[in-house]
């Protein structure tokens, strides 16, 4: 009983190697075929094998898909993540900029005597403007409480953004017709519906700034600030400017970014994954003349949000079909782009109230003044720009395409430790 | 209001004290220190760990410390020759003040003031006997005299007649011990032994067991063995050796040492520029601090490895914050993790790592000087004279100069001036190994775009870069012989004389034959009589004979 046959130890033995060699298919195949034939004594070979005993030395699930694939790892943090801004609003909003809720329209709904007093006072204003009037309900809880104000959207044909219907992305009955715009940089066709709806929004306080400067900064306050911790692992690679098989990464953390004396974001700083699998995707991807380029996968991002945290709640970014397209600078960073689909709805509630549900007047009219916007105008608008996963039912897309100007400098990632020490093996 | 915030109240005590310090720094000025029975002013850490053994560590010592002198290489040698001046008094003042009013404050009085009057306006004198005995023996390192007793239960009584508060009382008897000399410095004595040489007491012994390996006062066993003369039985010591060095303790002691050897009290004053290492900070220094005690205590005390592999271990331990320095990975987000560097990474040993490199830099720049000077000094014990004092340092600060672009060329051009070259040719070269490193630790292949040339010569012995000259140092018999005179020294207060020479070769052969182990050598030092023995010379022996007696008189008043 104690002693284990020797076919288990052969067995166990060759997984290992199998293992070793990174014939991970291979190995699957031959652990079913042999749980059937030979049950328990392979359980306990597996069970050897599962748990290292006979493969000494595989730290990291990094360093084992490393083996498996052949190259180097390449590890990464984020350090700017900001969605993508129009790049020319003159060429976008030939027509000009949204605008706040009607406040005239609103005290109009007020007893004479009373409007001077809400009109100064600016709390019974943000009040009456929140519920359109003395009785209305909240308009950013429910925008369909009114009748659709209109928005303005952007027009130019220049984005932003990546092609997400080709290499098998976004297509036939899933997609929504909508106006694709072209990347000046790719000169190929892109698909970014949500800046083009964020196009002709100007905040107060920025209205100047909010161009295509934003994409210009090299780190991104969450990130600073530790809200949001991002990595980007690339594996397998054998050349850093052409390979065509690569497997990328991305993974949140919890572990925020170092930050040095200058405010910068330090390279070379070490990062767990979370343990949640939810926040860990692994998508094969390629390297053409020093640019990766993923393919499609579901991408869920942990971010720490000044109001969601409110409630103890954490944020989660979520996106479908999504890619990235990132060059491999020569100084070991990263740029370029992440396009993918977002629930619209998500999107409008985390932008009006912060994705919780406990705070539902988080942003609400203060957000629409400020922002100059109105909740119902921006919901009507993403509805319409939705481009993905139709629902067979209704026929409304559920999703909209987005794109976010992504930057990374190198970092070690440490997957699962088996114990205290850490070799120089995945030393840079 | 707390009666000893008012410096009125305190004006005997004070009084007391200062003629008390005159008369020890007279002692010592008088040579008594010269001869070798040390007066040795507690440490920082001495005076904390004091604390902490007999009170709790969460007690709270608000008071600043005086800088300890750095004599022959040791500060640990400099504490024999240190008093205290008005500024370091009223720093003790301070703590004696805050120490004693906690330890009779009401949540502390319940577990460290054992007995008591039913009433606190009501004197205990017995109470007060047995609290004053018992805390009196522990900040003394030896039984108090029945007159020291006596006149701390005197003080205590007095001060509840004025305040009509027992726990007051044990306060301002509390305040004068730790304001003591007999607390703040180490007191050896000596008698003369049959064959007519000193010998420390059983008493001093324990203390100088104590310090040495624990960096703490005697405990109570140890106490115990000296009062009963075991530990002048050869067995006796033996089994309080053994007992000391299996004990936990041991580590502090160890970093105690080498925190004192390498010259860690430099990392007080450590700036580095921000503008030139963003990286470094304040955390990254303590951490660098405490990655190289950790090897130590690793190498030396765990592992019980060759001192000398110290100077050639991959090993390391590592925070998030040093690996960014190192650019490596690490495992723990929180703490340390256990490392080791690959060959390539040129991190051989504890002279590539951020603590020495990042102490023996300035503030913007390295310095092939100060890294070659420390290597001399801290682990050669090899004597460097200082710099005159009209050199002109420009060409080696001007880190930008287009032409001299590396370290090595600026400080080439630098020596051509005669005054500078005889030390700058004993330093530098040494210094220059350790090229590839920056002021903060950080690897680098390059110094302005120029390739760094690391390689040199020790003593005719050719490297290439700091892991080939660590291989070259590992060999040369004198770091281990430095080793050996420095542990030596440290354990006994003073640098070996000339009539120990003899003793400190037999050291260096058994540390020698047995593997070079730190471990083994502590051992053998603790074990052996010339630990306890003073070098004092024979025409001199009337005269330390009476300072001894006039030293014990004074002490005592």
């Amino acid at each position: 009983m104690y002693a284990l046959p020797w076919k288990c130890i052969w067995l166990a033995a060759s997984l290992g190697c199998t293992r070793d060699s990174g014939l991970l298919l291979w190995g699957s195949m031959f652990q079913n075929i042999c749980l059937k034939w030979l049950g328990n004594c392979c359980k306990v070979a597996i069970g050897i094998w599962a748990t290292g005993g006979l493969c000494a030395g595989m730290a990291a699930k990094a360093n084992a898909m490393s083996e498996a694939t052949g190259g180097r790892i390449l590890g990464f943090a984020v350090t700017f993540f900001e969605p993508a801004k129009s790049l020319d609003t003159a060429l976008d909003c030939p027509t000009g900029f949204n605008v706040g809720p009607d406040i005239e329209a609103t005290l109009a709904r007020y007893p004479e005597a009373e409007r001077q007093n809400i009109r100064d006072n600016r709390l019974l204003l943000y009040r009456a403007l929140m519920h359109r009037g003395p009785t209305g309900p909240n308009i950013c809880l429910h925008p369909t409480a009114e009748p659709d104000p209109g928005f303005l959207i952007g027009q130019s044909p220049a984005q932003r953004g990546l092609n997400l219907m080709a290499d098998g992305g976004m297509s036939g009955a899933l997609a929504c017709d909508h106006p694709r715009g072209t990347d000046p940089d790719m000169g190929e066709p892109v698909d970014n519906q949500y800046t083009r709806v964020d196009a002709c929004t100007q905040a107060k306080q920025a209205k100047v700034a909010a161009t295509t400067a934003v994409s210009e900064a090299p780190q991104s306050a969450p990130i600073v600030q530790g809200e949001m911790s991002v990595l980007i692992e690339v594996m397998g690679v054998r050349d850093s400017t052409n390979d065509p098989d690569v497997t990328v990464g991305i993974y949140s953390s919890d572990d925020p970014v170092a930050v040095d004396k200058a405010g910068r974001i330090e390279t070379d700083a070490s990062f767990h994954p979370v343990a949640d699998k939810k926040y860990q995707t692994i998508v094969h991807g390629r390297i053409v003349d020093g640019v990766l380029i993923t393919d499609f996968a579901d991408l869920n991002l942990l971010a720490d949000h000044a109001v969601s945290k409110l409630d103890g709640s954490r944020h989660t970014l979520q996106w479908r079909s999504a890619r990235l397209r990132l060059k491999l600078d020569p100084d070991g960073s990263l740029a370029g782009l992440l396009g993918g689909y977002a629930d619209w709805e998500k999107l409008y509630e985390r932008r009006t109230r912060g994705g919780t549900a406990s705070l539902n007047n988080a942003m609400g009219s203060v957000g629409e003044l400020q922002g100059n916007t109105t909740c119902s105008g921006f919901y009507n608008a993403l509805r319409r720009a939705a481009d993905g996963f139709r629902d067979p039912k209704t026929g409304q897309c559920t999703h909209i395409s987005t794109a976010y100007h992504v930057r990374a400098i190198p970092a070690f990632i440490i997957h699962e430790v088996p114990s205290a020490s850490i070799s120089a093996q995945n030393q840079r | 209001m707390n009666p000893l915030s008012s410096r009125h109240a305190l004006r005997p005590f004070l009084a007391g004290l200062c003629l008390c310090c005159a008369s020890i720094a007279i002692a010592a000025e008088d040579g008594w220190s010269q001869s070798q029975v040390a007066l040795r002013r507690l440490t920082e850490a001495q005076y904390r760990q004091t604390i902490a053994d007999l009170f709790g560590a969460d007690l709270q010592i608000p008071g600043r410390f005086e800088h300890d002198i750095r004599t022959e290489g040791l500060l640990a040698v400099g504490a024999a020759r240190e008093t205290y001046s008005p500024g370091g008094l009223e720093q003790y003042d301070l703590n004696a003040r805050s120490i004693a009013g906690q330890i009779t404050d009401a949540a502390h009085r319940k577990v460290l003031v054992s007995c008591g009057p039913a009433r606190a306006n009501q004197f205990d004198e017995k109470c007060a006997a047995r609290f004053l005995g018992r805390v009196g023996e522990g900040l003394f390192r030896r039984p108090l005299s029945a007159n020291e007793l006596k006149d701390a239960v005197r003080v205590a009584t007095a001060a509840f007649k004025a305040q009509a508060d027992f726990y007051l009382g044990l306060q301002y008897a509390l305040v004068v011990f730790l304001e003591s000399p007999n607390f703040l410095f180490r007191v050896e004595t000596a008698h003369v032994t049959e064959s007519g040489n000193y010998e420390l007491d059983a008493v001093s012994k324990a203390g100088r067991l104590s310090f040495f390996l624990w960096n703490a006062p005697p405990d109570d066993e140890l106490l115990k063995a000296a009062l009963s003369r075991s530990l002048n039985t050869r067995g006796g010591l033996s089994r309080q050796v053994e007992r000391l060095m299996a004990s936990p303790r041991l580590e502090q002691g160890v970093r105690a040492f080498f925190s004192d050897m390498l010259g860690y009290e430099s990392f007080e004053r450590l700036n580095l520029d921000p503008a030139i290492y963003p990286r470094f900070n304040n955390a990254v220094a303590s951490d660098a601090r405490e990655e190289s005690l950790r090897l130590i205590v690793d190498q030396l005390i765990t592992e019980k490895a060759d001192y000398r592999d110290l100077f050639t271990t991959r090993k390391t331990f590592l925070t998030r914050r040093l690996g960014s320095i190192y650019r490596v990975p690490v495992a723990n987000a929180t703490g340390w993790s256990e490392y080791e560097f690959s060959p390539d990474a040129g991190r051989a040993g504890l002279l590539t790592r951020a603590a020495f490199l990042e102490t023996t830099s300035n503030p913007g720049t390295t310095s092939p000087t100060l890294r070659g000077k420390a290597i001399r000094e801290l682990f050669l014990c090899q004597h460097v004279p200082p710099p005159p004092g009209n050199v002109d340092f420009s060409i080696v600060q001007d880190t930008k100069n287009s032409i001299l672009t590396t370290s090595r060329l600026r400080f080439q051009a630098h020596t051509r001036e005669p005054m500078c070259a005889g030390c700058h040719k004993i330093m530098d070269p040494l210094g220059l190994a350790f090229e590839h490193f920056d002021g903060t630790g950080q690897a680098r292949l390059t110094e302005n775009g120029t390739p760094i040339d690391a390689s040199g010569r020790l003593d005719n012995k050719p490297f290439n870069d700091a892991s080939e000259f660590n291989a070259v140092l590992h060999n040369d018999p004198a770091l281990a012989s430095c080793l050996v005179s420095r542990a030596l020294a440290y354990g006994i207060g003073r640098a070996p004389g000339e009539r120990e020479q003899d003793a400190l070769t037999v050291l260096k052969k058994e540390f020698t034959a047995d593997g070079y182990r730190y471990i083994d050598l502590l051992r053998q030092m603790t074990s052996s009589d010339y630990f306890y023995k003073l070098d004092v010379p024979k025409n001199d022996e009337q005269k330390h004979a009476g300072s001894r007696v006039s030293a014990e008189k004074q002490t005592k008043g």
